[in-house]
């Protein structure tokens, strides 16, 4: 059965460098950032990379743009936060949001979990395998309507340009 | 779209994770600025080092939590400062001063915001009657 979702703007998150999107499945309370935000905000265990990751999207959208070196590069999706843990930060878990840099000015945030520690690829996690596959199938059909023109990105402004109707079909 | 959710959380930020990736950030875009206008890939850089590339990858990503050494390490390879206390730029810059530039008779100025006027539609400065 195909899932219909609703591009939103981030209006809170959005800045000067980026604006980011996210999307909505239809009938749900929340939009897949919110919905990360609920499952994970008040969990003690990912506290500082919760809000390091948060602060950090903030950040870059304010700051330095989205550029390539500040992801993670997984298939047609990307993940925050980027690799950076191997010499001596030690956070204790693996929290992973899922999105789609559409350009350094646009991003498309989806949703996300915490990885195993076990786990070498976010395949091989049963927490964060749903979303990681949500990820690809929101990140391909995004693609194909970029492709289409149905989603106009406006580099120079910043912005999705799309029928207020608009829904993607995964 | 406004989200109660979303602002709530952001607000819930500490100020010691608000600083950690802030600075993490600073840091990292510094050394990307001081590669490219020195003309150096991050392959170059990290040989520079005697590190590999993709740990020097990892440092520059932003998020990386570098010691003090880190940073020595790559001012010392740049020859340049990469991070300044507020003393030391102070010291630095106490003989530069702020000059206000005279703009010509011809030219108006918006007396709400000390700016010159820009006609919107033509993208030129208006002029003086």
């Amino acid at each position: 059965m195909n899932t219909f979702a609703q591009l939103e703007e981030l209006e809170d998150l959005s800045g000067t460098k980026v604006t980011y999107y996210t999307v909505r499945f239809e009938g749900r309370e929340h939009n897949e950032l919110e919905d990360f935000i609920v499952r994970h905000q008040a969990d003690a265990k990912i506290q500082d990379e919760f809000a390091d990751l948060l602060r950090w999207i903030q950040r870059i959208g304010n700051r330095t743009g989205a550029q390539p070196r500040y992801f993670r590069h997984e298939g047609k999706a990307a993940a925050l936060p980027p690799a950076a843990g191997l010499l001596e930060i030690k956070y204790t878990e693996n929290l992973r949001l899922y999105c789609l840099p559409v350009s350094e000015g646009l991003v498309v945030l989806f949703n996300g979990g915490v990885k195993t520690k076990t786990a070498r690829t976010a395949d091989d996690c049963p927490v964060v395998r749903p979303y990681f596959k949500q990820a690809q199938r929101l990140a391909q059909a995004i693609d194909g309507c970029i492709r289409q023109k149905d989603i106009i990105p406006d580099l120079e402004k910043r912005k999705l340009i799309f029928e207020p109707d608009f829904t993607v079909e995964i | 779209m406004k989200s109660p959710i979303i602002a709530a959380a952001l607000a819930a930020i500490p100020a010691e994770n608000t600083r950690f990736v802030d600075k993490n950030l600073d840091i990292s875009e510094q050394v990307c600025a001081l590669l490219e206008q020195k003309g150096l890939t991050q392959k170059q850089f990290a040989q520079m080092l005697g590190k590999s590339e993709s740990e020097v990858s990892k440092w520059l990503s932003g998020l990386h939590n570098l010691t003090l050494k880190s940073i020595a390490k790559m001012e010392a390879a740049l020859g340049e400062d990469i991070v300044i206390t507020p003393q030391q730029a102070q010291a630095q810059y106490a003989h530069t001063v702020a000059v206000r530039l005279e703009l010509p008779p011809w030219m108006e100025m918006d007396e709400m915001t000390d700016q010159p006027i820009v006609d919107s539609v033509a993208g030129n400065y208006a002029f003086a009657a």
